[in-house]
């Protein structure tokens, strides 16, 4: 062992698959008790490079050690030092989360005296007690990659490598993981963890960002921010989402986006944009403030040009107004369960219409009854104008879906599925070609179109699966979770993408875990056990919904301090919000007080400040209000 | 290197077991093969073979020609419907379905009969069944022998040639004591494709692998954790098998149970093993799914004896069933159940049957790698 310091030390790993260079002579350091965060674009190496760091991949050239053995040589070792845990979810679905526990604690070869006792101290830390014997099938996508993380930390590893542990989970869970692995860190666990969320991203100790299988910026979250010298500024207008067309044509290279309640972009001149902006918003104010990691990671990658492509998006589309989809008291039962219980909606064309809530709320299960896929129990429900009862076909005809799971062929070719989606929805001929060609581009895979679908790393099958689904140009798009998992700048296309369509008047439903999207939306519906417990505007949940103010603290190692400031009575809640913590309080001024009082004592540097309630706040605050409720 | 575990391969057989019994159609359909396959061969085989329609022409009207014709009469196969005069009207009767076969018995039976010079017997089958027919034909030829050989002994003559129709005769007449022998190689075979050539695929399917060899878990832990519950399960169904065949068709277990274990344990080794490897090379449930039933099964039912005797099948064919390990096992088993014979007796057999199971161990942990690469 040459450095006992560093938990993992790896040395010029590279890896290809036929051509392609997924990770080019990678070092990386890790010291004991750090959390790495692993960040970059889809197809960037961050999977090839865990694996190979575990040993089940072994490098073309290259070396890793993990606590000083080698992941190559000594991988035995190697594997009773470390968890390892994959994208997918690895366990057994047919096993209940006791067995499976159980499996991977005598693999390990858990001592057998403690083992109950140790599966039950990790049940109780991560509050799976009550799912001790439910079948693992059967648990929430958050409670299965809690489930995945205890069967990892059963036997203690020293080093643990997390492969987008909290994809796809909803921001309640997501917060409940990563106070774990806080708690992990604080015992001297040292973790790499790749992750979709730059938000998580903040809270790493040191983060890597990987583009094309290199490492292309390294340091603290802070440190990567400003090394980049990147400045942003924002506008506020009144109506951001018309607006935003606008700015996107003043301002051609400069990183136009929605942000929550602001258009921002990278701003190097910030007269010339003030400018330019003038010309259109006369006397707009031009608020600067901090890059953040999206920021930078967005500039690493190739600016693509979308203009055209997003024009063609609105291409043969009907402009329809008044009610797209109306439901009333929408119904799904399985069984004794109900999954969706009475839903009303009524929603025009044109609108951007948001599902948001936990894993397994009904989401899922609504969206398929609108899209004729599931027979509602009772209730009623027109959509484009037929009832999803007695007309699902002529529904089906008349929407595009883009489900959750991956949809397409793994085995045809990438044009192969287009052209078969195509020909499901009648295209023909010219017409046909007019449109491949259209979703490849849209797809960014015009070059790669003869490639086998199953070469597609996560984010372009999305990419390639929303494509498919717009093909015949519907006036109802139903998306699923389109965005999980993608990374920023797939995710910005399919926003530019979601808002030309529904600026051409076509109804887009989507269902989402990233509350900075939920705020793109028109309308929102929150749904929590089936029940639809809050609607509205995004603006309208954030008045009506929430009664506490947000205190905003930018500290330094936030997780510790949550437990004593959780103890303040004024306190209602705390929680981890980027780096930071967000407290929710009903009595601000009080609070205020008490935190500035805990942090001078204690020698804390800390910002507070009170802001309105983010999305996520509002969401979080809805799901434990609704939980008090039915517990 | 860390020695092999116990521990954890006893966790990966728990594993299984549980996979096993929740998937119950899997289950239910692994318990009840054998019952059905029992009952469907044993009465398919069996229904045919009870007092087929015979027409006699007796040309030779003797006391000697009436003994063959009670003893066509007399057996459980064979009833006589009518006495005709001539083949014309054999073939009439047969077109009309009145019966199978006709016997044409000449005039000089009696005394080539006691000439000892060669019986001709002339026989008429409808062919429209060939399955029947072609049972007629044999049962004919070996009541022929039955007849013949008691003339043999009354004559106190010793015939070399009284042997060999012998064991024609155990051979097909006795179809339902092949029965179990056969059906119990089929099982087991029909669980390894069913069963073993699926279940390292659908872990590589499933996502579930990468996590698994994440673990110090070793090949041989892991190869044998998945064979041995389904070892179990073989060895239920061969159980199954025995006293259904005891109970339904009194078909006798003369020898050691105890050697029938043990020859099953090793068949099943190989054939578990033979599903393991496609398992494990393919990676695909579907794919190795099929491919077994295409190497494993059909060849098990169609080569190896069971259903078609191997001596009447071309010689290309003939070489190519010493291939397949069903046709040693079903060999050993027919000794052991309607001979009684001891291990001593069936060595050759045995030991093909073990260098085959060896090779599959040995191939399956070759094969399997516990890396993504």
């Amino acid at each position: 062992m040459e450095n006992n310091n560093l938990a993992v030390d790896a040395r010029s790993l590279s890896k290809s698959f036929k051509s392609l260079k997924a990770v080019d002579k990678i070092t990386l350091q890790v010291k004991t008790g750090e959390i790495y965060g692993v960040i970059g674009p889809d197809g960037a190496g961050k999977t090839t490079l865990l694996r190979m760091l575990t040993g089940i991949l072994t490098p073309d050239s290259g070396e890793s050690l993990i606590c000083g053995y080698s992941s190559q040589i000594n991988n035995r070792e190697v594997k009773n030092h470390l968890a390892y845990m994959s994208q997918k979810f690895g366990l057994y679905s047919d096993l209940t989360v006791y067995e499976n526990i159980r499996l991977y604690a005598d693999l390990y070869g858990v001592a057998k005296a403690t083992r109950d006792e140790q599966i039950d101290k990790l049940l109780d830390f991560s509050y799976m007690r009550p799912f001790k014997n439910r079948r693992a099938g059967k648990l929430s996508g958050g409670m299965k990659q809690k489930l995945q993380l205890i069967c990892a930390l059963i036997h203690k590893p020293q080093v643990l490598l997390l492969d987008e542990p909290t994809n796809g989970v909803d921001p309640v869970s997501r917060r409940d993981f990563w106070r774990i692995l806080y708690d992990l860190v604080s015992e001297g666990v040292t973790i790499v963890v790749s992750t979709a969320y730059l938000d998580e991203a903040e809270r790493c100790s040191r983060i890597g960002l990987m583009n094309n299988g290199i490492i292309v910026a390294e340091g603290s979250p802070q440190e990567v921010i400003e090394k980049s010298d990147m400045t942003i500024g924002s506008i506020k207008t009144d109506n951001n989402k018309h607006n935003l067309k606008t700015v996107q044509q003043l301002l051609p290279d400069n990183n136009v986006h929605l942000l929550g309640d602001r258009i921002r972009f990278t701003s190097d001149d910030i007269k010339s944009i003030s400018i330019k902006l003038n010309k259109s918003f006369q006397g707009i104010a031009i608020t600067e403030e901090p890059p953040m990691l999206e920021d930078i990671f967005m500039s690493f990658q190739e600016a693509r040009d979308n203009t055209d492509v997003l024009s063609l998006v609105s291409q043969g589309i009907e402009n329809k107004s008044g009610s797209s989809v109306t439901t009333k008291k929408i119904t799904k039962r399985f069984g004794d369960f109900t999954a969706v219980n009475s839903i009303d909606l009524d929603v025009k064309y044109g609108e951007i219409y948001g599902f948001l809530g936990p894993n397994g709320a009904g989401k899922s299960t609504t969206i398929k009854m609108l899209c004729g896929l599931l027979t509602p129990s009772s209730g009623q429900g027109m959509v484009g104008g037929f009832d999803v009862t007695k007309k699902p076909e002529k529904i089906k005809e008349n929407i595009g879906y883009m489900s959750q799971k991956f949809s397409l062929y793994e085995d045809l070719r990438i044009y192969e599925n287009i052209d078969f989606y195509g020909g499901i929805y009648g295209l023909q001929g010219k017409q046909l070609a007019k449109r491949r060609d259209w979703a490849l581009e849209l797809s960014g895979l015009t070059e790669r179109k003869k490639e086998m679908t199953s070469n597609l790393a996560g984010g372009w099958r999305q990419r390639l699966a929303l494509a498919c689904s717009i093909l015949h140009s519907p006036s109802i798009v139903f998306l699923d979770e389109p965005t999980s998992g993608a990374d920023p700048a797939s995710r910005r296309l399919f926003w530019d993408i979601i808002n030309r369509l529904a600026g051409s008047g076509v109804t887009v439903f989507v269902s989402t875990h990233y509350m900075e999207e939920a705020e793109y939306c028109d309308r929102l519906a929150m749904i929590f056990r089936g029940n639809m417990i809050a609607h509205g505007t995004p603006q309208e949940l954030k008045e009506n919904y929430m009664r506490d103010d947000i205190i905003n603290i930018r500290v330094a190692e936030p997780q510790k301090h949550m437990n004593t400031l959780a103890n303040i009575n004024s306190i209602n809640n705390v929680a981890l919000f980027g780096a930071g913590l967000h407290v929710r309080t009903n009595d601000t001024n009080s609070s205020l007080n008490s935190i500035n009082d805990y942090f001078t004592s204690n020698g804390a540097k800390a910002k507070t400040s009170l802001i309105q309630p983010s999305m996520e706040d509002v969401f979080v605050s809805l799901i434990d209000s609704a939980e008090d409720e039915n517990d | 290197m860390t020695n092999f575990s116990f521990r954890r391969l006893n966790a990966i057989i728990i594993k299984e077991f549980i996979h096993i019994i929740r998937d119950w159609r899997s289950l239910s359909l692994a318990i009840a093969i054998p019952i059905l396959l029992l009952v469907l061969f044993g009465y398919a085989l069996n229904m045919d073979l009870k007092n087929i329609p015979i027409s006699i022409i007796d040309k030779s009207n003797t006391p000697e020609s009436r003994e063959l014709v009670s003893l066509f009469d007399g057996s459980p196969y064979f009833k006589v419907h009518n006495y005709l005069q001539n083949n014309k009207q054999v073939e009439d009767a047969i077109k009309r379905r009145e019966i199978k076969a006709g016997i044409y018995i000449k005039s000089d039976f009696a005394k080539q009969l006691n000439n000892g010079s060669d019986i001709k017997i002339g026989l008429t089958v409808d062919g429209s069944d060939a399955n029947t027919g072609r049972l007629v034909q044999n049962y004919t030829q070996a009541l022929g022998s039955i007849y013949n050989q008691n003339i043999h002994i009354s004559n106190n003559k010793i015939g070399s040639l009284m042997l060999k129709s012998r064991s024609w005769y155990n051979q097909e007449l006795t179809s339902t004591f092949n029965l179990v022998p056969g059906i119990t190689a089929i099982v087991m075979v029909v669980i390894a494709s069913m069963l073993a050539s699926v279940t390292v695929a659908k872990e590589w399917e499933m996502g579930t692998m990468e996590q698994l060899i994440s673990t110090p878990i070793m090949r041989l832990e892991l190869t044998l954790g998945k064979a041995i519950p389904l070892y179990i399960i073989g060895l239920t169904d061969v159980l199954i098998a025995t006293i259904l065949g005891m109970a339904m068709f009194n078909v006798p277990l003369r020898g050691e149970p105890a050697l029938v274990i043990f020859i099953a344990t090793i068949f099943l080794t190989g054939v578990l093993f033979f599903g393991l490897v496609l398992s494990i090379a393919l990676k695909k449930q579907v794919l190795a799914n099929q491919i077994a039933i295409i190497s494993g099964f059909l060849p098990t039912l169609i080569l190896s004896g069971f259903v078609f005797t191997i001596a009447n099948m071309p010689l290309p064919i003939r070489i190519l069933t010493h291939v397949f390990p069903a046709r040693y096992f079903i060999a050993i088993l027919k000794s052991i159940y309607l001979k009684g014979v001891g291990l001593d007796m069936i060595i050759m057999n045995f030991t093909f049957l073990s260098i085959y199971a060896l090779l599959m161990v040995i191939l399956a942990n070759k094969k399997l790698i516990l890396r993504l690469d």
